[in-house]
């Protein structure tokens, strides 16, 4: 029962959906609905639920007193929960306002910033040419590059044509390939998945 | 000599870096900007739409990509505002209701919008693709108040609106791969017209559906916002940042090419040994 009751909801809601694609019956497309508002339910549930057991991790780490970053991620994850529960205007609350434009948002772009750096560093030891195949990756990530910014057009009209050029036609060839191949693989996972034969995501082994 | 071009210190490459983006913001260099087909095309649709059209922007914007999608964001409200085209804009990531109020409490009164009347802001919807999907399927039934908690049945604009199928076009802000959800949820079931509002890296990705005809238009990066912000002779801050970018960038290419001389050359000698 514990193994095959999500196996056969698995089966149920796989196939409503997938129906409803296909075909338009009311019970079918109430159903299917419903499915999908379920989800939604179920996703904000997940969010909760990954809160809780993020707060039992930490507070492990601080019980074997190893951790004051857990300490710090407790009482933000504390704060700003409260604050969004209990003062009724929410986000809007200039409190949890305060916190998002000034503690938030500053420490999320900054890491990403950082990216900038590593990026520069990466590119000037990675892009070599050591083959015909990284070549080809080092000149067309190059004229792309060129004729992205607007230097490249200052230093010849021609870089942002080629630039052009390059996404339109090999990127979309390899991108559609590639979305393609992608989109069978899900394809065939998904029906393994509704046919019970993939069980992975219910823990089995 | 070439042993210390083919490992150059990576503090040297961030100090570099650092003032290459410094130099621009002190003075702007005011270096020209080639305007893409994707925001060209981009700029052309949002400008022929109707006034009083609706329009539904689907937000995803958060800390880490605020750079590239806020300024994105920003001056194509602005043009929406300024066509006096309506907005319902709605967030599928949990940061993003953030943006959504700022957008407005900044540009609100200068256009004379009225909230429930010109604009709408849904509140976050958990999910993802699911929310994706719901939002094509029924978006009327997934939402029922608006993110000041009041009933979307009171506000005029939200009794315009029966499907998806209403607006005049949809938006997706994001650094993800929500734009392929509104792809397959949306635009491939409903034919409602979709535009792309993306960080840079993932341009690759999105681009083969502009070439495809799924999107009408793409805005990349900072290059988008600044582009955009060009062709609607707003400037704003896309354009400022794009000297700065515009120098990075060449101090990359700059390394790669030292880089590689290094390397050949190197090669070359240790061949002749």
């Amino acid at each position: 029962m514990r193994r095959n009751l999500p196996v056969w909801l698995g089966f149920i809601g796989g196939i409503v959906v997938t129906l409803e694609t296909f075909f338009s019956v009311k019970i079918i497309s109430d159903m299917s609905k419903a499915f999908l508002e379920w989800r939604v339910v179920m996703a904000a549930i997940a969010l909760f639920l990954g809160g809780g057991n993020m707060i039992r991790i930490h507070s492990k780490h601080i019980q074997q007193k190893k951790a004051v970053n857990s300490m710090i991620l407790i009482a933000a994850m504390l704060i700003l929960f409260f604050l969004g529960i209990l003062d009724p205007r929410g986000i809007k609350s200039p409190a949890y306002k305060f916190i998002f434009d000034n503690m938030y948002t500053p420490l999320g772009a900054t890491v990403f910033s950082m990216n900038a750096f590593y990026i520069a560093s990466a590119c000037y030891r990675a892009f070599r040419m050591r083959n015909g195949q990284a070549a080809v990756l080092l000149f067309s990530g190059v004229l792309v590059i060129m004729g992205t910014v607007g230097i490249g057009a200052v230093m010849w009209s021609q870089f942002p044509v080629i630039s052009q050029w390059i996404l339109k036609v090999p990127n979309s060839a390899a991108m559609r390939g590639m979305s393609m191949g992608a989109a069978l693989g899900m394809v065939g996972v998904s029906l393994r998945v509704v046919l019970g034969l993939e069980r992975g995501h219910l823990g089995a082994q | 000599m070439l042993n210390r071009l083919t490992n150059i210190d990576r503090r040297v490459i961030y100090v570099g870096l650092l003032v290459v983006l410094f130099i621009p913001l002190y003075k702007p260099l005011g270096l020209p900007l080639p305007i893409t087909r994707e925001s060209k095309a981009c700029f052309e649709f949002i400008g022929k739409l109707p006034a009083d059209s609706v329009v539904l922007m689907i937000n995803s914007t958060g800390p880490s990509v605020q750079a590239e999608l806020y300024p994105q964001t920003l001056t194509m409200a602005r043009h929406l505002m300024d066509k006096k085209v309506k907005i319902v804009i709605c967030s599928l990531a949990v940061e993003s209701p953030a943006y959504n109020t700022k957008l407005f409490e900044r540009w609100a009164a200068e256009y004379k919008y009225e909230n429930g009347k010109d604009y709408v802001i849904l509140p976050y919807k958990a999910g993802g693709e699911t929310a994706m999907a719901a939002i094509g399927r029924d978006i009327k039934s997934l939402y029922s108040t608006d993110d000041r908690n009041v009933p979307l049945s009171q506000l005029p604009l939200w009794s315009r609106i029966n499907s998806v199928k209403d607006f005049a076009c949809v938006i997706d802000i994001s650094g993800g791969e929500s734009q392929r959800w509104m792809l397959g949820h949306i635009q491939a079931p409903h034919k409602v017209p979709c535009i792309a509002a993306i960080t840079a890296v993932i341009l690759a990705v999105t681009q083969p559906y502009f070439s495809s005809g799924q999107l009408v238009g793409i805005l990349s990066g900072l290059n988008g916002a600044a582009e955009y912000e060009l062709q609607s002779k707003t400037p704003g801050p896309a354009a400022a940042g794009m000297d700065a970018q515009s120098l990075g960038h060449m101090w990359v290419v700059l390394l790669v090419v030292i880089g590689n001389i290094a390397y050949i050359a190197s090669r070359s000698q240790s061949k002749k040994k």
